[in-house]
């Protein structure tokens, strides 16, 4: 099994477990057992998660009491009640999927956190913070400009002071980097 | 060091007009994040412990904890005014809160649960010093398999008593603690489940996965069942209750005040629970429990007292044995370490003067609390009325300058998103958030207990460590009755079926 735990051995080993997992999802979602795949999504993840970990213990020093001994002691736990999980699913003793949400909606949300994050290296704190406000309080259905561009002004101006001045933060500056 | 001397020491720490300047912000910010549905006392605190990185270890944590004591008030406001709990255990203020606002005594509503929350806070800071403080005497004994147990028994506990249930509670509490095990071995120093990345050395920092998963995934729960409608506050009256009407609830307020101590105390058990049970026992008591639920008095104050003293029985595990008794104190212990200070019984020892300023500035911020309600809560209605869609993005971007602020790392910034979408879906899918930060914040003291207790003394420790024995027998148990309690009533609806439907 050390095979798996480095290189290419365990990125087949992830990507084996990935299709195991999905197969498991997509055979419940195509099934009577639809109303619970979604409950099914965790304890799937739970274990993945664990087996990948598990075999990645199988590379630590082997020694009584050493490094691998607890992980492995929460990943033999965490499979345990997550096949458990699993099994409620599968019997449907277990609540049924939350209604869908927006969940369109909530990728936007989401993406529009990720696209300040990569922004912040490229146009600086203050510039994609006031973007990001800006842009999500629209994207909230918020449609009075003058506050829009009070709260955006009124937080870049804050995070200057408090983080920047006060507390000696070193934001990424960006496009403004020879202005400051 | 005797009690007063400690006490001289602690308001030294708080006189002077920074301290005092700090306790009135926290009050004011605890009483605004509370007010607002969404925002609970733990998220309130995270989004606030960047803001305490340069202040020295005693403000930053008087601060903290002047925000933890006033944000369960704060949850009261918006229950009472349009039947929203601004926190999860003000849902038992809105019972009677809002059928008072509906009769026109919103004034009422708001001055019971104000005074009510004074009173229990009070009353909760009297018995974690009562408790606290020999109990940390007591810990000094303790060895490294009896802390491994109690940790352990910290985690049974919050699994059993987490409402949803148990198995995802223990799922979440095993996450975290899994998570915990990245990075190097505390004691060995192998580097365990890096994937080479250098930024994973140390493991997830804690306050952006702790900022991630109370505060960012809120944001985008919010996201997933946005409406777009706002809050609507009516225009309130401002009649107070009177001294007599006061005095008639007076044995309610003290009786609520020690049952939610006593039930904060236990880890897990939470404001949320101390109210509930406060209430159903005030209204078992009460000469007029048919009033109850259509705006009785008593019913606030139970509730109101019971919360809010529940915060310092919350605090006598987390500063007597550094083991967090809510979430919110699993984001103070995460603040602790932050200043280098280890919660626990050598704290009362090494820094006096965080522990009794600590004290000192939960009885401080009571007082504070009072009169800011009784003249700011006008002021604080109109705040909180900000729309949703103004101050969702607000906390987004608190959020993110919050974890970049930790190390100056944007891999901090990436951990917090991450953790953002993790407590999102595991909120959506009915697993609670709580244990798994517990899990984060307790896998090191239990990993490092355990193991150096097996190196000292071999596995045999446990049971030949009477303490210890009995410890991890009571987590046992308390893990596994209401897994057989589950067990039970599924046997039950299945041999009545159409009755109750079997669910885990």
């Amino acid at each position: 099994m050390e095979y798996f735990s480095e290189g290419t051995g365990l990125l087949v080993w992830i990507l084996a477990l990935i299709l195991i997992a999905c197969g498991i999802y997509f055979g419940m979602r195509y099934s009577k057992m639809r109303d619970y795949s979604g409950q099914a999504i965790i304890p799937l993840i739970m274990i993945v998660l664990s087996l990948v970990l598990w075999v990645k213990t199988l590379g630590f020093p082997t020694e009584d009491a050493g490094p691998a001994l607890i992980p492995l002691l929460w990943i033999f736990w965490l499979i345990l009640l997550s096949v458990v999980i699993l099994f409620f699913c599968f019997t449907g003793r277990i609540d049924k999927d939350p209604k869908r949400g927006r969940i369109f909606f909530l990728g936007l949300g989401v993406g529009l956190v990720v696209v300040y994050y990569f922004a912040m290296d490229y146009l600086g704190y203050f510039i994609s913070s006031f973007l990001f406000l800006a842009t999500a309080m629209y994207m909230l259905s918020y449609r009075k400009p003058f506050t829009i561009l009070l709260v955006g002004t009124g937080w870049v101006l804050f995070s200057y002071l408090i983080f920047y001045k006060l507390l000696y933060i070193q934001l990424p500056l960006g496009l403004i980097e020879d202005f400051i | 060091m005797d009690l007063i001397e400690s006490f001289s020491i602690g308001f030294s720490v708080i006189l002077g007009w920074k301290p005092l300047l700090i306790i009135v912000t926290g009050v004011v910010f605890g009483i605004l994040a509370g007010a607002m549905p969404g925002l609970s006392p733990s998220t309130a605190v995270a989004l606030l412990v960047p803001f305490s990185y340069t202040m020295s270890p005693a403000l930053a944590l008087i601060l903290l904890t002047s925000i933890y004591i006033a944000s369960n008030y704060g949850g009261s406001i918006t229950a009472v005014l349009i039947n929203t709990p601004g926190t999860p255990s003000a849902a038992v203020t809105a019972m009677d809160g809002y059928p008072l606002t509906q009769q026109g005594k919103a004034g009422k509503g708001l001055g019971t649960a104000l005074v009510a929350s004074t009173i229990g806070g009070a009353v909760g800071v009297l018995i974690l010093i009562l408790f606290a403080v020999p109990l940390a005497r007591v810990a000094l004994k303790f060895s490294p398999a009896d802390y491994f147990a109690l940790a352990l028994f910290g985690l049974a506990t919050v699994a059993s008593m987490s409402r949803g249930n148990v198995l995802k509670s223990m799922v979440a509490i095993l996450f975290g603690l899994l998570i915990k095990t990245i990075g190097i071995d505390p004691i060995s120093g192998v580097s365990r489940f890096t994937f080479g990345n250098d930024m994973l050395y140390d493991g997830f920092t804690l306050i952006p996965a702790l900022i991630g998963l109370f505060a960012v995934s809120v944001v985008f729960s919010k996201f997933e069942t946005w409406t777009g409608v706002g809050r609507v506050m009516d225009k309130i009256d401002n009649k107070l209750p009177s001294l007599e009407e006061f005095l008639k609830i007076k044995f309610t307020i003290l009786r609520s005040s020690i049952i939610g101590t006593v039930i904060g105390i236990f880890p897990g058990a939470g404001a949320t629970i101390a109210a509930f049970i406060s209430y159903d026992m005030s209204k078992r008591a009460s000469k007029e429990p048919e009033k109850f639920g259509h705006g009785s008095l008593e019913g606030v104050a139970a509730a109101e007292s019971a919360n809010s003293s529940s915060v310092g029985g919350a605090l006598v595990p987390l500063l007597a044995l550094g083991i967090p008794g809510s979430a919110t104190d699993a984001v103070l212990l995460g603040a602790f370490m932050l200043h280098d200070l280890v919660p626990g019984p050598m704290l009362f020892q090494n820094n006096p003067e965080i522990v009794y300023g600590i004290f000192s500035a939960l009885i401080v911020a009571n007082i504070v609390m009072l009169f800011l309600g009784l003249y700011g809560n006008r002021l604080f209605i109109r705040v909180v009325s900000v729309p949703e869609s103004v101050m969702y993005p607000l906390i987004l971007a608190i959020a993110i300058i919050g974890s970049f602020a930790v190390n100056g790392s944007m891999f901090d910034v990436a951990a917090c998103i991450g953790f953002g979408v993790v407590g999102w879906f595991f909120k959506r899918y009915g697993y609670p958030v709580a244990p798994v930060v517990l899990g984060i914040v307790l896998g090191k003291m239990v990993e490092e207990n355990f193991r150096r207790a097996v190196m000292m003394d071999g596995y045999g420790v446990f049971y030949r460590d009477k303490l210890a024995f009995i410890v991890l027998l009571i987590a046992f148990f308390s893990f596994v009755w209401p897994l057989y309690k589950a067990w039970r009533y599924h046997r039950q609806a299945a041999a009545a079926p159409g009755e109750n439907e079997a669910k885990i």
